[in-house]
């Protein structure tokens, strides 16, 4: 099993006030809702044990947006059918890090990531899970990188937007979750113009 | 006494060597004035002082402060790159490989974070 998100997470909690952002906002628990009201992720509700890749998740491969996606574009009016997010490839090198704290922190993380390129129509040719030693002091850290067909500087902008969406899910964070997101996990954004994967 | 060094003067170095190089040695020579200039500009207006992990304790600062999470992981990407540039005589990835391509994506990092950071 690898990192590709679970539709079986989804679970209805009733009435959700939206948030100023269209579609997503985090619930009380850190959790993510969108506006209808349904509950996308719960990092409470998940065996950690789902986020370590099988070696066939080394490769690139492409699946369909998920299914909030689709009902989200629904709702819209927007089906792009074609439209479709590589599954995350996770490293080797990451695994001796994964303890259940940031297991839980990296599946949510990933799932904001794929909403946030969702919500602004951005093209995600991979997504890629690692780790980086910093070879002056030996700190460790993983980086989550995700690659995006855009221009330099509306790259930059999308992940200042991002990195916005991070820092409201990390304010609800309880316990040591934020400090372990804040201490332990980068988000790189790679752009590449010109890159048409499908 | 003299003025305090400002290490902006680190970055602009870099720019004008990118700007005549000729060579993967001033690039990545470039890459490394870059990130030193900024890390010294963020270190000093967060306030860390030591040298123990002393790159991490100023990125993880920068990305605690409130709206600026993206620039610290922005500096942080730098980082990787200043230590691709001075530890890997070939980069691991192969997509570091190319140095004309690192410069520039050091460069439109550096022009997007260095207002940001002598905000802090």
């Amino acid at each position: 099993m690898g990192l590709a998100i679970s539709e079986n997470t989804s679970a209805s909690i009733g009435s959700v006030e939206p948030a100023a952002d269209p579609v997503l906002s985090i619930g009380t628990s850190g959790s993510i809702i969108y506006a209808t009201g349904t509950l996308i992720y719960s990092p409470l509700q998940i065996d950690p044990g789902v986020y370590v890749a099988e070696e066939e998740q080394q490769k690139l491969r492409i699946r369909p947006y998920p299914f909030w996606a689709h009902a989200t574009a629904s709702l819209m009016g927007e089906i792009h059918p074609e439209t479709t997010y590589p599954n995350p490839v996770m490293d080797p090198s990451v695994r001796p890090l994964l303890t259940e704290t940031v297991s839980g922190l990296l599946r949510t993380l990933l799932l904001l990531l794929e909403m946030h390129a969702y919500q602004s129509g951005v093209v995600v040719t991979r997504v890629e899970v690692r780790r980086f030693i910093d070879p002056d002091d030996d700190s460790e850290e993983i980086v989550v990188t995700q690659w995006v067909v855009l221009a330099p500087e509306t790259a930059l902008r999308y992940w200042d937007r991002l990195g916005g969406k991070i820092e409201r899910w990390a304010g609800l964070l309880v316990g040591e979750l934020a400090n372990v997101l804040f201490q332990q996990i980068v988000v790189r954004v790679r752009w590449e113009t010109g890159v048409r994967p499908f | 006494m003299s003025a305090p060094f400002d290490p902006l003067h680190f970055v602009g170095l870099g720019q004008r060597l990118a700007q005549v190089a000729t060579t993967e040695c001033e690039l990545r020579t470039a890459v490394g004035r870059a990130y030193y200039g900024l890390f010294l500009l963020a270190r000093d207006r967060r306030g860390i002082t030591g040298r123990d992990r002393v790159h991490v304790r100023t990125i993880n600062a920068v990305k605690s402060q409130a709206g600026y999470w993206a620039t610290g992981c922005q500096l942080d990407d730098l980082r990787e790159l200043r230590c691709v540039a001075d530890y890997e005589v070939v980069p691991e990835k192969p997509q570091d490989r190319d140095w004309q391509v690192n410069w520039s994506r050091a460069l439109n990092i550096v022009n997007h974070i260095s207002p940001k950071l002598q905000r802090l």
